[in-house]
């Protein structure tokens, strides 16, 4: 169909905007990139007003740093990692387990249950109360504390049960008359027809744990430890690029490591990528999971 | 099918239930003891001192449970040091560390601390000890210390109790934060100061200048580098003086000194006995004029008020910058690290340095293209610094009311104010890693080999018990003149005959120069060094620190007619300026009155 001339002349505009507005979102990723792989001297030079990388100047040194054997980095990445993949993969299971019955109408005290999952919502336990709960069950100091008290996200919860609550009953009564008990009903019918709002749920769970902070400063006291967060804030707050290698290993820091501006900036590079890089492979899920999530009552 | 559906519902109903018992799973779990410590990882430095015997064998150690906050220039780990070995072993004694980033170690100590998590905590600074003395959280120490610290309490002096005594009763320990002379004991009646201003030195000798002794000559020397321009750097380039942060970075503090006031500084005026501000004082008035007129003669940086420290210290490797005042941490090594930087990057440029090469700065010599100057003095005669004074910069440490383990605390405590403890904490093992030497004190011992003993001490671990924090080290003012500052006074005059440099004049002598000399009492935060807290601070004091610092900022720039500071000071009084002065007044009062 041919555009009108005002619809044209929009276009442009739109196309402008976006581009404008693209580049305003990319510029600052951009920049951090550029000065991790420019030399500090080209960097100085340009008065710290780079935005693009001059091809000629390249240097991968601060990622070879970072990356290093004994590397501080990819010991936190590993801490993080577990966390994203074994904290989410229980997190999604238990959602499931208390969405899928509170999701059925006929369930009995469903309405005083859902009552209390919605109080918990609204008041929070408080930091130091929780933190002598979390120190009364032992898991001070255990990555375990920042997967157990968290095990079901309430809003995500009642997200999912509306969800479920929308699947058509026919086809779980019909499996039902087949034979089927709640657990295959469950595993069979309801997951795979619920992807969406797992693979979404999956996602708030995983970036959650990738980002979290406040829970690793309070609940963790070893460094050995410490998720990629807390270690980048250290990094770039310490501004120490000895912080990147284990300690002890003072001939290694002797070798005069990259200029610290290069790490940082290679540092936030590294911690940033891989959770960005996941979100093209769910987004397909995550446009309808979040829609279902926010016009269901 | 009714079979069916009753195995359906209870399905669900268990499954539900589950779920909701999962939510709480941290509130309804039965409590259960604490797992018992994971052994922390020793290194293979961790050796069995032979001069040292375990005293009772096979009693479990005691556990002393500590949080260290990781800070720049240190990195903190979980491993054994051979010096807390050694002590550990000497004393039947094991550390549980809790490590946290040191910009958040407050919230996690006020946490650990409701938890009954720790045995062993910090005050962070004196009004932070005193608020947590008065909320009940601290142990008295006052009867304890004679009877189970006998070789410390003798330490715990009048002038200490000045400090850390509240209503009379002791509740933590303090130690000197830096010796004001070599070879003497620090005083808690002078002030120290790590603030210092260096001049471009080759600049000088192009222009045949001398340093300026006084804050006009400072002028005129500034504004000759920038109207000769003897970096041939370019008039769009050159920065007579540089700075960042706006006024809070020290970076202009020298100027500040020289009409008799300090920036977000109170003091006390001995006139009426009131507490008041340095920021309302008719000197700064006069501080500002001096800064506004620089400013539009092209010689303070023009980004002074918005860029960072790093943009500031670019400037400086490029060779763009004349004057150069600042505290400690970008002068830190030696002659200057940033000075050094700027060195290799010069020889970068001149293409005698490959990038990536490995730079080895001549710390023992003052830095190539740089001279430190004495503050400049004012109209008055007023100069310096600010500072803290000898006892003022180090957190108390202290034992929380609900410590399990308070005897191991009192046992270490003690034990490093005894002579035996103060040589194993700084030296380790006699004859083995040190000598001890009638004239030059402790001497490298035959496991130093051919390392410098500095950096041998630095690896074993010396002053650090736990290992990544002197907390527990530097609380002992004792025999640290006796020992200590004699070998490194030893260490530096060898360095100067060495090197023809006058000593006193470079490195680490300087600092203790400067820390005599150019930090000034009257600089010194009274109310941060008596400890002084007004209840209204918390709410006023940014509203009135963002007041302040937009007005000077406008001034200085000349967005605002100097007239206009008249505008602020009374604005300052009215916005609650007045009501911290009160307020501040009556503390000190109270306290003359204890």
């Amino acid at each position: 169909m041919k555009m009108t001339r005002g619809e044209r002349i929009f276009s442009v505009f739109n196309i402008i905007f976006m581009c404008v507005l693209n580049f305003i979102m990319l510029a600052p990723m951009l920049y951090v990139l550029t000065l991790s792989i420019m030399p500090e001297h080209i960097i100085s030079q340009h008065n710290h007003e780079l935005l693009l990388p001059i091809p000629k100047y390249i240097t991968l040194e601060s990622y070879r740093y970072i990356f290093a054997g004994n590397s501080q980095l990819i010991h936190a990445y590993s801490v993080t990692a577990f966390l994203v993949i074994v904290g989410t993969a229980i997190n999604i299971v238990f959602t499931m387990l208390m969405a899928y019955p509170l999701s059925k109408t006929d369930l009995k005290g469903r309405t005083a249950v859902m009552l209390y999952v919605f109080i918990t919502m609204l008041i929070g336990g408080g930091l130091i109360p929780t933190y002598l709960v979390v120190k009364a069950t032992g898991l001070i100091d255990s990555l375990w504390a920042l997967i157990i008290p968290n095990l079901i996200s309430p809003w995500y919860m009642i997200i999912m049960r509306n969800f479920f609550a929308a699947l058509p009953q026919e086809l779980l009564e019909a499996a039902m008359m087949d034979g089927a008990g709640e657990f295959t009903i469950l595993w069979r019918i309801v997951v795979p027809l619920s992807i969406p709002v797992i693979a979404t749920m999956s996602l708030f769970y995983g970036v959650g744990y990738w980002n979290n902070f406040f829970g690793v400063l309070i609940y963790i006291n070893s460094p050995s430890k410490w998720t990629l967060q807390p270690f980048l804030r250290q990094v770039l707050i310490e501004a120490s690029p000895r912080l990147l290698q284990e300690s002890g290993a003072l001939q290694e820091m002797l070798k005069a490591p990259p200029p610290m501006e290069q790490v940082k900036m290679a540092t936030i590079m590294a911690a940033t990528v891989p959770i960005l890089v996941i979100y093209p492979f769910v987004q397909k899920y995550f446009v309808k999971g979040v829609m279902i999530g926010s016009v269901k009552g | 099918m009714a079979q069916k559906m009753l195995s359906r519902r209870s399905f669900l109903k268990a499954a539900g239930l589950s779920g909701a018992g999962a939510i709480l799973a941290s509130c309804a779990r039965t409590a259960t003891p604490t797992p018992e410590l994971k052994p922390t990882q020793a290194t293979d430095k961790v050796t069995v001192a032979p001069t040292v015997p375990p005293t009772a064998a096979p009693k479990a150690p005691d556990e002393i449970r500590v949080m260290l906050g990781q800070f720049a220039g240190a990195t903190v780990t979980e491993q054994v040091s051979y010096i807390e070995g050694l002590i550990c072993e000497r004393l039947n004694i094991k550390f549980k560390k809790a490590i946290v980033p040191g910009d958040v170690r407050i919230e996690k100590r006020n946490v650990m601390m409701a938890g009954g998590e720790l045995d062993y905590a910090f005050g962070a600074g004196l009004p932070d000890y005193y608020d947590l003395i008065s909320r009940g959280q601290l142990l008295d120490l006052t009867d304890l210390l004679p009877a189970k610290a006998p070789n410390y309490w003798p330490y715990v002096d009048d002038t200490m109790k000045k400090y850390i005594a509240y209503k009379g009763r002791v509740y933590g320990l303090i130690g000197p934060a830096v010796p004001l002379k070599f070879g003497e004991p620090p005083r808690a009646d002078k002030p120290s100061t790590w603030v210092r201003t260096a001049m471009r030195k080759d600049w000088l000798e192009k222009l045949g200048l001398q340093p300026p002794k006084n804050i006009d000559e400072f002028f005129d020397v500034a504004k000759a580098f920038y109207d000769q321009d003897p970096g041939g750097v370019g008039k769009d380039n050159i920065i007579p003086i540089v700075a960042c942060n706006g006024f809070v970075w020290n970076n202009l503090d020298f100027a500040f000194g020289a009409y008799g006031v300090q920036y977000n500084t109170w003091y006390l005026d001995e006139a009426d006995q009131t507490v008041k501000s340095y920021d309302v004082h008719p000197g700064m008035k006069d501080a500002l004029a001096w800064l506004q007129k620089a400013y539009a003669a092209n010689l303070i940086d023009k980004d002074f008020i918005t860029q960072k420290e790093p943009q500031m210290l670019d400037k400086i490797k490029n060779g763009y910058v004349g004057v150069f005042s600042s505290h400690y941490y970008p002068q830190w090594i030696g002659g200057g690290a940033i000075f050094h930087e700027m060195e290799q990057l010069q020889l970068i440029k001149e293409g005698s340095l490959k990038e990536g090469d490995k730079f080895t700065p001549d710390t023992d010599n003052p830095p190539t293209y740089w001279t430190y100057l004495e503050p400049p003095t004012g109209p008055n005669g007023d100069s310096g610094y600010p500072g803290s004074m000898g006892y003022s910069g180090v957190w108390p440490g202290c034992i929380p009311r609900n410590a399990k383990n308070v005897d191991a605390v009192l046992k270490l405590w003690d034990f490093l104010a005894t002579e035996e403890g103060y040589l194993l904490l700084n030296y380790g093992v006699k004859d083995k890693d040190y000598v001890m030497t009638e004239d030059k004190g402790p001497q490298p011992g035959p496991a130093v080999g051919d390392k410098d003993f500095a950096t041998y001490r630095q690896e074993i671990g010396c002053s650090q018990v736990p290992q990544g924090w002197n907390g527990f080290g530097s609380t002992y003012p004792g025999f640290a003149q006796k020992y200590e500052w004699a070998t490194s006074a030893y260490s530096t005059e060898r360095a100067a005959t060495k090197y023809g440099v006058p000593a006193g004049k470079f490195g680490t002598v300087l600092i203790y120069d400067m820390a005599l000399q150019w930090a000034r009492p009257k600089y010194v935060n009274f109310t941060g060094n008596q400890g002084l807290s007004a209840p209204s601070a918390g709410q006023l004091s940014a509203r009135l620190a963002a007041t302040r610092d937009e007005y000077c900022a406008k001034i200085v720039t000349g967005a605002f007619a100097l007239d206009k500071f008249d505008e602020f000071v009374a604005r300052w009084q009215a916005d609650g300026g007045d009501t911290l002065v009160n307020e501040y007044t009556e503390a000190y009062k109270a306290k003359l009155s204890e």
